[in-house]
């Protein structure tokens, strides 16, 4: 797992709406961070995390066409604590990934890596205090979503990992490819 | 294998493969996401193990719309499923209830109206066996008016929502395994239409879609860890066998149409047995 670089969002507001301005990075790898500071809030649960999650998502579902699942991953963690999440990805499509946290300030490190245990290079944003990370897997696989968090208020933090989906248009390069037991 | 001989297909490419990296899954019941219990567990020669605290399973639709976007129509040629027996237990209920909701994925994938319509009610009685009902009629009734109006995508969404809510509810009481089972009734119907379709117009890319031998292997692990009631389910005696079978045919780097027509015919057993077929037999070659 990578370590992460810093994103600061001083001014933003847990469950608000406002759009922090998507900064891309345009990782090698997903490994980023997140630091929101909103003091006041109250201790949330897995819930909250699957709400700011789905928050995070709403612009895409909305104007990007991406269809979010209803099932997804959550829990909590300890500060430090490791968890990892499979996720069955198909070729064709394109993947959204939406990591929500319970606690304002929550310092991630997330880690995509494919079958063979090598990091996915995507495209990572920030929602408020959600990450989204987006890629297209080049093959059909089990990614592994690896995470881990520090909460800067509390021992430990729930999280919920929320995924959607889109088909992206692809060559059916093979199309004309096989079917020798129709031809032969 | 019994498959293998019915298969009549004169010419396959019989292409070199090798085990793909493969998991393990271990874990710990969260969420409404299948976990698996931390087990030995032997993987597949040369596979290195990773370990999952959880594993999200696929709605059929993400197949679906693959192919869809590909140019493929045959939705409708997929067999119907069985006849529902009148008498089931709660674990049969669990996995009829994931069946049904794929075949609702199917209907809509079909634009069928009719058949989407049907599968509301069937839901809600699936539902209702399980102790559930309650929490799956605004599901089953939003499926219904949504066929209706034609909005396949709000049915799409609500037969998710269905699936997601019993798993909730099986959780909740503390039922992980009738949880499970939901999952994995779903993802062996939706193989099922997924292969059928496929082999309708075979192509190695459009076969890659069914490889998925990280799922077969979770499912198969959590399988084996079912214990009591459950254990005894109709079919959970076959689709042990046929998880085993479908992971080593799935981990090939290139699926054939032999192979999809094995993976086809293998998950129409299974989804026969989850149905009450006496097809243990036939299966313990």
């Amino acid at each position: 797992m990578s370590e992460v670089p810093q994103m600061n969002n001083s001014n933003s507001t847990h469950g608000m709406k406002t759009l922090v301005k998507n900064r891309t990075l345009q990782c090698g790898i997903m490994s980023l961070a997140m630091m929101v500071v909103t003091p006041q809030v109250a201790r949330a649960v897995v819930d909250d995390a699957h709400s700011f999650a789905l928050e995070a998502a709403q612009e895409d579902v909305e104007k990007g066409g991406v269809k979010i699942r209803y099932d997804y991953a959550s829990g909590s963690l300890k500060n430090g604590q490791t968890t990892t999440v499979g996720y069955q990805v198909f070729r064709g499509n394109a993947y959204w990934f939406y990591l929500g946290s319970s606690e304002m300030v929550t310092k991630f490190t997330v880690s995509v890596t494919d079958a063979d245990g090598k990091e996915i290079k995507g495209e990572v944003k920030k929602f408020d205090n959600s990450y989204i990370f987006q890629f297209v897997p080049e093959r059909t696989m089990l990614v592994a979503v690896t995470l881990s968090g520090v909460a800067e208020d509390a021992e430990e933090f729930s999280w919920a990992l929320v995924y959607g989906y889109k088909t992206v248009n692809q060559s059916d390069s093979d199309s004309d490819e096989v079917k020798e037991n129709e031809s032969e | 294998m019994q498959s293998l001989d019915l298969l009549n297909f004169n010419q396959f490419h019989r292409r070199n493969s090798r085990a793909s990296a493969l998991i393990v899954s271990c874990g710990i019941a969260l969420s409404a996401v299948v976990s698996t219990n931390a087990a030995t567990e032997t993987p597949d020669e040369m596979a290195p193990v990773r370990v999952f605290d959880q594993v999200v399973v696929p709605v059929p639709h993400e197949i679906f719309a693959v192919l869809d976007d590909l140019g493929i129509r045959g939705w409708k040629g997929v067999a119907p499923l069985p006849k529902r027996p009148q008498r089931i237990s709660r674990p049969q209920a669990a996995l009829l209830l994931g069946a049904v909701v794929a075949e609702g994925f199917l209907a809509v994938q079909a634009e069928d109206m009719d058949k989407t319509k049907d599968l509301g009610p069937e839901v809600l009685e699936l539902a209702d066996m399980l102790g559930v009902k309650n929490e799956v009629a605004g599901h089953a009734r939003s499926i219904v008016d949504g066929a209706d109006e034609g909005r396949w995508d709000d049915v799409r969404e609500e037969l998710d929502k269905t699936q997601q809510t019993v798993r909730n509810a099986m959780t909740k009481l503390r039922d992980d395994d009738l949880a499970a089972f939901v999952s994995f009734g779903g993802w062996v119907r939706g193989t099922e239409a997924v292969s059928h379709v496929i082999l309708d117009s075979y192509t190695v890319e459009r076969a890659e879609l069914l490889r998925q031998p990280d799922l077969a292997r979770h499912f198969s692990k959590t399988l084996k860890a079912v214990e009591g009631s459950a254990a005894k389910a109709p079919g959970v005696k076959t689709m042990n066998k046929a998880l085993d079978k479908l992971s080593k045919l799935m981990s090939k780097e290139m699926l054939t149409d032999i192979e999809v027509k094995q993976i086809e015919d293998i998950c129409t057993e299974s989804v026969a047995a989850i149905y009450g077929a006496k097809v243990e037999a036939a299966t313990d070659e």
